[in-house]
């Protein structure tokens, strides 16, 4: 939400072209990031539950003040990428398209961080155990902050493409966020593999079932879906308990 | 000799209970050094200290001469003052050549690490055997053995090692004991011992500190504590 509003005001008011915007923008939020863990985060670590509502409260304070500056008017960021291509099964706006790509290429580099380099090694084993992790020379802090930072850059990447093909609202990513959180409720902590299937699962059941339910009964049945899977099994499908 | 760790003084308060105090503890350069009590008698506490894992209320801790008493842990970790902790404390969702090569985090050294990776496969052949499997699935002792193998990979000149033989049958015990001895031999490396194994401590090391609630109550040779009278009533009953 943040994002997609600060890639408009920076791209339709400052002039500055789209992607650059968000590439500022994700450097921004990235600096932000590193801030957020230091103050917010860092107190809380051992607890997940506290670090879920602080990041709750943050979203809500950031909405609020949103709706008070943006007012009613309706705000919407330039298009990407305008058009159409055709698919042969079916047709795609050239927006969707360009976010796919981005995306799949934002995931390749993850990836490659999480499971070829130091750092990413150096991740595993701060998420797994702090104390050992310390007690290794692992700098646990710096490691937290980087990790924080890179999400809030992946999230600002994300919102401002989101924006793109969306109407700007203060409230346009509480759809994706609970999204976001069932997703890593059942896939588990700690998979990568785990996001990618059930990310994968879980947007196909939001598209399909909709085919042959009206949407509202879609969206409750895609819910009901995920919580008699996690009843089945608490601590998600591929990963571990936190 | 000159000693590699010195503790003076130390204190360290629990919220506004008192764990230990008045610690002096000296390994020297090369030496098996234990450290012997109860339970709850601050043998894991003075480890912690010293590591920077729990905060230092009063005193000194310094590594050959150097005062590193509230230096961050990671850099006390590359001063060669290594830990395995209590309890182990494995990255246990990864296998066990990630745990072992996060133990050379800091180290750039390829050539070195590589080395330091054969020699703790020679120490444990069992673990090469084992390097693909996730560190959670091994067994007590195996878990034991990647710990300690972790802990050299930081190429440590003083490895303190808290209660090895914690939940670990009799006779995995000795082999841990003899790997320990070997550790010191081989690689020169001192060794801080912490132990309610008594058994286990005295077999292996030629000086032994005492602690008793938070208090250092005896000091001396292996023969000497022994035979002392507080080592008698402290664990033998009189």
């Amino acid at each position: 939400m943040l994002a997609a509003y600060i890639t408009y005001y920076l791209s339709s008011k400052a002039g500055v072209n789209n992607w650059l915007a968000m590439l500022i923008f994700a450097v921004i939020m990235a600096l932000v990031g590193i801030l957020m863990e230091r103050i917010c985060f860092r107190p809380f670590y051992t607890e997940f539950s506290r670090v879920v509502m602080i990041s709750v409260a943050l979203m809500t304070m950031l909405q609020q003040t949103a709706t008070i500056l943006s007012g009613s008017q309706t705000l919407s960021i330039q298009s990407y990428a305008q058009g159409a291509t055709n698919l042969g099964i079916t047709t795609v706006s050239n927006e969707k398209l360009v976010a796919f790509a981005v995306g799949g290429v934002l995931l390749l580099i993850t990836l490659y961080i999480v499971y070829r380099t130091k750092l990413g090694m150096e991740m595993e084993a701060v998420a797994q155990d702090r104390l050992g992790a310390s007690l290794q020379g692992i700098p646990i802090n710096r490691v937290s902050a980087l990790v924080c930072g890179l999400g809030f850059a992946l999230a600002a990447v994300s919102g401002s493409m989101m924006g793109a093909y969306q109407q700007l609202s203060p409230y346009m990513g509480d759809n994706i966020n609970i999204r976001i959180l069932m997703l890593v409720m059942l896939a588990g902590a700690g998979s990568m593999n785990g996001i990618i299937v059930t990310g994968v699962i879980m947007a196909l059941l939001d598209s399909v079932c909709p085919v042959f339910f009206q949407s509202y009964v879609a969206s409750a049945m895609s819910c009901s879906v995920i919580v008699i899977l996690l009843l089945i099994r608490p601590k998600g499908f591929f990963g571990h308990e936190m | 000799m000159s000693n590699i760790l010195e503790i003076k003084g130390l204190k360290v308060m629990y919220g506004k209970s008192i764990a230990i105090y008045d610690v002096n503890l000296s390994v020297p350069e090369g030496g098996i050094i234990t450290l012997v009590g109860a339970n709850g008698a601050g043998k894991s506490t003075t480890l912690n200290a010293c590591l920077g894992v729990v905060p230092v209320a009063e005193g000194s801790v310094s590594i050959r001469g150097e005062g590193v008493t509230r230096m961050p842990t990671a850099d006390k970790v590359k001063r060669g003052l290594v830990l395995a902790p209590e309890g182990r404390h494995l990255f246990p969702y990864l296998s066990v050549y990630k745990n072992l090569i996060l133990g050379a985090a800091q180290r750039t050294d390829k050539n070195a690490i590589q080395e330091d990776l054969e020699f703790v496969f020679e120490l444990f052949p069992r673990l090469k055997e084992r390097l693909k499997q996730k560190a959670g699935t091994l067994s007590g002792g195996e878990q034991q053995m990647t710990a300690i193998a972790r802990a050299m990979m930081a190429d440590p000149k003083l490895l303190c090692l808290d209660e090895p033989s914690l939940g670990l049958a009799p006779g995995i015990i000795a082999d841990i004991g003899e790997k320990i001895q070997e550790i010191n031999r081989n690689k020169g490396t001192s060794i801080l011992l912490v132990e309610q194994n008594v058994s286990l401590a005295f077999s292996i090391s030629e000086y032994c500190y005492m602690l008793q609630v938070g208090e250092l109550v005896a000091e001396g040779s292996v023969s000497e504590i022994r035979n002392s009278d507080v080592v008698r009533k402290a664990y033998f009953g009189g």
